[in-house]
């Protein structure tokens, strides 16, 4: 597994020795750790964001367009059972249903809570137009001329430590995200590896291909029986029609060869 | 309503694909067993010497190589296209092509077919063919749907799966 060779990180060096280890390697488990942790969180919230476009706009073009009709199965008439014979289906208006009404709720409050958001960002803008009203009227005040020295000392050196930490955030970033794909790269070959190379595995992961495509061919089979099945019915319709013999009602039952089949264990070779 | 036409004698349409299945496989089959047949013949030429065999030997004077894989050729044609048939019609009633379309030859009690039967079902087979095919056409109008080889062997083809039709498809059709 070279993976973690793959990605060109360059180290930082405005971190300086600091983040020298004694040992003389450069990141601990904890750095390394706090830096994967970073970088797959980013990863995930970029990913995140991009599928909720997505299922955003999904979710308004699937407003826009008309709910999908009917199966023609369900709509049309059957062409083999007499419409007087089908079973009625009552047709009853839905039951209210709990989980409805708790869906709505959550949406509800998924609203509400959008609009005290909303609320909560102009009341804060107020606050902090009046807050810095009443600043500037200490900040010009001259009883406090000799604090404010300090203060401005204070806030300076505050600022170039935020400066700083915006600097290493940034070189950590990129870093971070390189770690974490470089990570995950290795954590599908790892379990690629293990697929491949483990013989349980591979005969579970056999199995399961085995079985898909048994049941797809006991489908296709199933198909093709019942579609020759209406052929031989569509096909004696027709030429009983050309020949001007009436239609077939239905076929005389083999009562004896139904019994049978119907336990077949019961005829030794069969 | 059960709609299950399992027991039910089984149409033209399901047979004749059965049948047109058990072709291709047969060809196949035959065409692998024959290359395979005539290859050991040339192999047995050329390390025994047959040609010295049929006619040194034997006496054949005339008998050449390419007419013992003619010959052989011709058997084997005859043996699996007589064989074929009949040893399935026998042992379980189904040929591998009624088998994926789950269709079984019994007898109009629903036992099995026994040799002679299936025999007669053989040469029915030829007599069918013989008015343009028209012995089989009469599966279409039958009332048990048998063709003339049925009808000369006691025999008719049943449906030995849940057979229900694809009312869809049905409706496609009519339409179309």
């Amino acid at each position: 597994m070279s993976e973690l060779s793959q990605p060109k990180v360059t180290p930082v060096e405005s971190t300086g020795a600091r983040s020298q280890l004694p040992h003389g390697r450069r990141y601990g488990r904890l750095g390394t750790l706090a830096r994967l942790s970073l970088g797959a969180g980013l990863l995930a919230v970029e990913a995140l964001g991009i599928w909720l476009d997505q299922w955003a706009d999904w979710l308004e073009q699937s407003e826009q367009e008309p709910s999908p009709a009917l199966p023609e199965e369900a709509s049309a008439e059957s062409v083999l059972i007499p419409a007087a014979e089908w079973e009625t289906i009552p047709n009853q208006p839905p039951e209210p249903s709990a989980g409805h009404a708790l869906l709505g709720l959550i949406l509800a409050t998924q609203d509400s809570l959008s609009q005290a958001g909303s609320h909560l960002r102009h009341a804060q803008h107020r606050a902090g137009r009046r807050m810095g009203r009443a600043a500037q009227l200490l900040q010009d005040s001259r009883a406090l001329a000799p604090v404010k020295g300090r203060f401005q000392t204070l806030v300076e050196r505050g600022q170039a430590e935020v400066a700083r930490w915006r600097e290493a955030g940034r070189a950590e970033e990129a870093r971070s995200r390189a770690l974490a794909q470089a990570a995950f790269a290795q954590l599908v070959d790892t379990s690629m590896d293990l697929v491949v190379e483990d013989p349980r595995m591979q005969v579970f992961i056999q199995e399961v291909v085995q079985e898909q495509s048994r049941g797809m061919l006991d489908e296709v089979i199933e198909e093709t029986r019942e579609r020759t099945v209406s052929s031989d019915m569509l096909l004696e319709r027709k030429v009983r029609a050309w020949l001007r013999r009436p239609p077939r009602e239905s076929l005389p039952v083999p009562t004896a060869i139904i019994a049978k089949l119907a336990k077949p264990k019961a005829r030794g070779r069969e | 309503m059960d709609m299950s036409l399992q027991g039910h004698y089984a149409g033209f349409v399901s047979r004749l694909l059965a049948f047109l299945i058990d072709v291709v496989l047969l060809t196949v089959v035959l065409g692998a067993a024959l290359s395979a047949g005539l290859s050991l013949v040339t192999t047995v030429n050329t390390l025994l010497g047959l040609n010295y065999f049929f006619t040194t030997v034997l006496g054949f004077s005339s008998v050449s190589v390419e007419e013992v894989r003619a010959g052989v050729g011709s058997l084997l044609s005859a043996v699996a296209v007589v064989g074929y048939p009949l040893l399935f019609w026998v042992l379980t009633g189904q040929t591998p092509g009624k088998m994926v379309l789950g269709l079984r030859v019994v007898t109009l009690d629903g036992g099995r077919v026994s040799l002679g039967r299936a025999i007669l079902r053989l040469v029915g087979y030829v007599l069918a063919a013989l008015p343009l095919y028209a012995g089989f056409a009469w599966i279409i109008v039958d009332n048990r749907r048998q063709g003339l080889h049925d009808k000369i062997a006691g025999t008719c083809v049943v449906y030995t799966w849940a057979a229900r039709p694809d009312e869809t498809f049905l409706r496609d059709l009519m339409e179309g």
